[in-house]
């Protein structure tokens, strides 16, 4: 992998794959280090800010709250619009004859590599994924799986790897172990270093000698609780042949996390039901998706930018800036809108499950490091266009700015004019008034809740028979719980990932623990 | 039915659609809904003026099962949980609240209020049947009541509402076969060591009246309050000083309660609106703190109203530094500080010679021979 000349022009630069700034010098450095600072400062500016504004100048906080609580009550209504139609969307793919439909084309060239990396997971895990690969309504003759362990999970995960090995070898057309060696420099042990190892087995082990052309290799890594739906790759195939430019294209999935949803308590149901739910919308919203979890993309694509980043934590989205700064802002992201199924973050305890999430949330927020690295490349890439740019930078600061903020700003600092204003402002109308208002329009923003109560229950599997019908009606009303969940498992963790990035106490890999109840 | 045609994802006109669709409202909704928390409101029974401006008011009221009326209006959207309404929607002008509720005393207060202001005021309501506890020296351990000896009976609290079960004994019957209640001699000591604190009062008072050439009534010019006794809670001091008592409040000027303000609009006005004593007040200790509305002036001191009786005791309310509590020549009388318009008083229990005492936030009164407990709440309640 010395070698750079498979790599674009652009992913041939020394700072291509930056994972944070110490890695950088002089200029570079300074510049992505206060873009790492930024996010942080924004985020935590704004809330001193309110709590500032809403001591010396609580009429301007006032204005400024109802606005924000009208902004709010709208922004839910728009995205529950993208949501509600993309559940009819999904439901509706859910019911394609994807065979039928891809039957007029021409894919019988095209290999499945999936990838499947893992830690220390437990056997039934990692046996219902393959089982769920050995289910779907594909030639697995043409499929290339590769479970990649870590070398540091020692001898347990190597004997799992093997079992699984000599149980599904035969179903597939080939079937690859690979061991991610562990203490490699420069490399962050986690999901990415993990993926880009076997990625990089796979290819010199299985597509070179066999002479498989990386155009014709479709990669899709999945995290290891991933269960399929039989048309996964049906509905793949399709997007590929359809996409505008396939080979420039990552193809996204959304990941329901319902497999465990029955043995989950109700936190964790509404925390998993909520990121399905962002997910969902986000499919209605291409041009603001970047890839997450599971995903699926040309091995050509993947090759050309030399894998996954092995030196930052959440690598599931940063390849697909990789991608789009590789290709000079010509990439794309095609959603599915075709569902795989994965686990809900559940412990065995309700303290668990709240530190799990919290800790898993935190990771997935500190996903806020790519806006360093986007902002940092907008700056190099210039054959990006200006307002394409321009268009990312924004949406992307937006977004994470108001996924820490919105939710604290909304249900905790819309009522600090009200504690810390002056005297002045608590004799009037409008210090009366405010309370009253935001609650007012945080119940009509509740009525989004309700879309999401009715979609979440037509996306449950099975009821198990130990399980009364009177959990469906807690399973509606759960979602009471949003507020807190947006705060706790949002806002929280992801002010504490962008404090750690502004300070520079740089995160690692977490592992989320999987564990599933074995059914009687 | 299988379909065989991919649903198309969201198109970007629908999409922009809607996003415009939002902007708009947001647009429109933003400053409608400021006008509106601000105290703007449109008159469509106007012709002529479709805006107009409107205040409120806000009426804490701690008593339970009670009912709030303004102007003679029942009000109906009280919190459950502050015991407290925000009134709104009302035109500028003077408005009459009051507060009345079975077995309880009326409040009434009658109070101006401004377009984008909320006129503050906190109501009370005691129970029109005082509401009593016997402490009795005795108990029967069998039955666990306390035992009233028929001597100590010759009041018979027709008047009020006793609560715990009392057996009354013949003055003869032998003490031996009863247990003493720790209570009674508890409060015995409390009384015993505030009749030595009153009567070093009265003998200072005494002293002090020897100098005095008038019976002028006593200014309300705030002075450090040196009077012979003095009660603090928080920043509040109650005193007393040539027969009148005062709370003078003794914190941050951006702490001071709404009472001790009111809107300063010309004499005329702020005599109508508050009372003539107030106005007085306020002219004669203001502290002008700034308001958007013409000048908020403050006064740091309030006189309580004694009913032209001779206080004999004084503390603040349990609980409350609204509200004052003030042994009068003919009962124990509870009387709030907010002097706006004017103050209710309202009885809490009524004799004549009481002694009273407050330890840890409930009332003890001695009754000729008799102690007791007095409720502030009806004891359902």
């Amino acid at each position: 992998m010395n070698d750079r000349s498979h790599l674009l022009p652009y992913a041939q630069r020394p700072d291509f794959k930056v994972g944070r700034a110490p890695e950088l010098t002089g200029k570079d450095r300074r510049l992505y280090r206060f873009l790492e600072i930024l996010p942080g400062f924004a985020s935590w500016t704004t809330l001193i800010g309110v709590v500032l504004m809403s001591n010396y100048a609580p009429f301007a906080a006032a204005y400024f709250i109802i606005g924000f609580a009208i902004y709010w009550v709208l922004k839910t209504a728009f995205l529950s619009y993208h949501l509600r139609y993309n559940w009819k969307r999904l439901r509706h793919n859910l019911k394609l004859d994807w065979q039928q439909m891809i039957a007029r084309f021409e894919y019988g060239h095209v290999y499945q590599m999936v990838i499947l990396p893992f830690y220390n997971e437990p056997e039934e895990i990692v046996n219902a994924t393959i089982q769920s690969l050995a289910d779907v309504n594909y030639d697995k003759k043409s499929m290339i799986v590769v479970l990649a362990s870590e070398e540091r999970a020692g001898e347990s995960a190597q004997k799992v790897a093997h079992t699984m090995k000599e149980k599904w070898g035969d179903v597939f057309g080939s079937f690859l172990i690979t061991t991610h060696p562990m203490n490699i420099p420069g490399e962050m042990p986690g999901k990415g270093s993990n993926a880009s190892y076997a990625a990089e087995e796979a290819r010199t082990k299985v597509l070179d000698p066999h002479g498989i052309l990386y155009n014709h290799v479709l990669v899709s890594i999945f995290d290891i609780d991933t269960v399929l739906y039989k048309d996964y790759f049906n509905c793949l195939i399709w997007h590929f042949m359809t996409a505008p430019r396939p080979l420039k294209t990552s193809f996204q999935p959304v990941p329901i996390f319902n497999n465990n949803i029955w043995e989950a308590p109700a936190i964790a149901r509404v925390v998993a039901m909520s990121s399905t739910f962002w997910e969902m919308v986000q499919q209605e919203r291409p041009e603001r998706m970047a890839t997450f979890s599971s995903h699926s993309l040309s091995f050509k694509a993947l090759y050309e930018v030399g894998y996954w980043q092995v030196n930052m934590v959440n690598e599931d989205s940063r390849i697909f800036w990789n991608l789009l700064m590789a290709n000079d802002g010509e990439y794309d992201v095609v959603p599915l809108s075709y569902p795989v199924s994965m686990d809900a973050n559940a412990a065995s305890t309700l303290w668990g499950t709240i530190k799990n999430i919290y800790l898993q949330h935190r990771r997935w927020t500190y996903g806020v490091e790519n806006f360093a690295y986007i902002i940092y490349h907008f700056t190099r890439n210039k054959k990006i266009k200006l307002r394409k740019r321009v268009v990312i930078a924004l949406q992307q600061a937006e977004g994470y700015w108001s996924l820490v903020t919105n939710p604290i700003m909304l249900f905790i600092l819309g009522w600090a004019p009200i504690f810390l204003g002056t005297q002045e402002f608590h004799q009037t109308v409008l210090s009366y008034n405010l309370p009253i208002m935001v609650r007012d329009l945080l119940i009509l923003a509740m009525f989004g809740l309700v879309v999401s109560s009715v979609i979440s229950l037509t996306m449950l599997p099975p009821r198990p028979k130990d399980k009364s019908r009177l959990r469906y009606v807690v399973l509606a009303v759960q979602w009471v719980l949003v507020p807190a969940t947006m705060i706790v498992f949002s806002a929280i963790p992801g002010l504490d990932a962008q404090t750690r990035l502004m300070l520079g106490r740089y995160m690692g890999f977490w592992v989320t623990p999987k564990s599933r109840k074995q059914k009687a | 039915m299988t379909p065989h045609v991919e649903m198309q994802p969201l198109s970007q006109k629908k999409r922009r659609f809607v996003f415009l669709l939002s902007l708009t409202l947001f647009v429109v909704a933003v400053p409608v809904s400021v006008f509106y928390a601000i105290g703007y409101r449109f008159d469509f029974a106007n012709d002529i003026t479709n805006i107009k401006s409107v205040g409120g008011m806000y009426v804490r009221n701690e008593t339970p099962d009670t009912e709030m009326f303004i102007n003679s209006e029942p009000v109906r959207d009280m919190r459950v949980f502050q015991r407290a309404a925000y009134i709104q929607n009302l035109e500028e002008g003077m408005h009459r609240i009051h507060v009345q509720g079975e077995g309880v005393q009326t409040w009434v207060k009658e109070l101006p209020v401004y377009a984008h202001y909320v006129t503050e005021v906190s109501s009370f309501n005691l129970p029109q049947v005082p509401q009593i506890r016997i402490i009795t020296e005795w108990s029967d351990p069998t039955t666990g009541s306390g035992v009233l000896f028929d001597t100590e009976a010759t009041s018979t609290f027709a008047f009020a509402s006793v609560t715990a079960p009392t057996i009354l004994v013949s003055s003869t019957t032998a003490t031996s076969t009863l247990v003493a209640n720790p209570e009674y001699d508890y409060v015995q000591s409390r009384l015993a060591s505030t009749t030595q604190e009153r009567a070093l009062l009265q003998s200072l008072r005494v002293q002090a009246e020897r100098f005095m050439f008038g019976s002028e009534l006593a200014s309300t010019t705030p002075v450090a309050p040196t009077a012979t006794t003095t009660v603090r809670s928080r920043d509040f001091i109650l005193y007393e000083r040539e027969g009148e008592v005062f709370v003078h409040f003794a914190g941050p000027s951006e702490d001071i309660p709404y009472y001790y303000c009111v809107i300063y609009s010309g004499k005329a006005n702020t005599s109508a609106e508050y009372g003539t004593h107030v106005y007085e007040q306020v002219m004669d200790q203001f502290d002008i703190v700034s308001s958007l509305l013409g000048s908020r002036m403050c006064r740091t001191d309030i006189r309580i109203d004694r009913l032209g009786q001779t206080v004999s005791w004084f503390d603040f309310f349990p609980g409350s530094t609204d509200i004052v509590l003030m042994l009068l020549e003919d009962g124990l009388y509870a009387v709030e500080v907010d002097d706006r318009a004017w103050q209710n008083t309202q009885i809490l229990y009524p004799g004549e010679g009481l002694q009273v005492v407050q330890d840890g936030g409930r009332i003890y009164v001695q009754d000729k021979e008799v102690l007791i407990e007095v409720y502030t709440q009806i004891a359902s309640q």
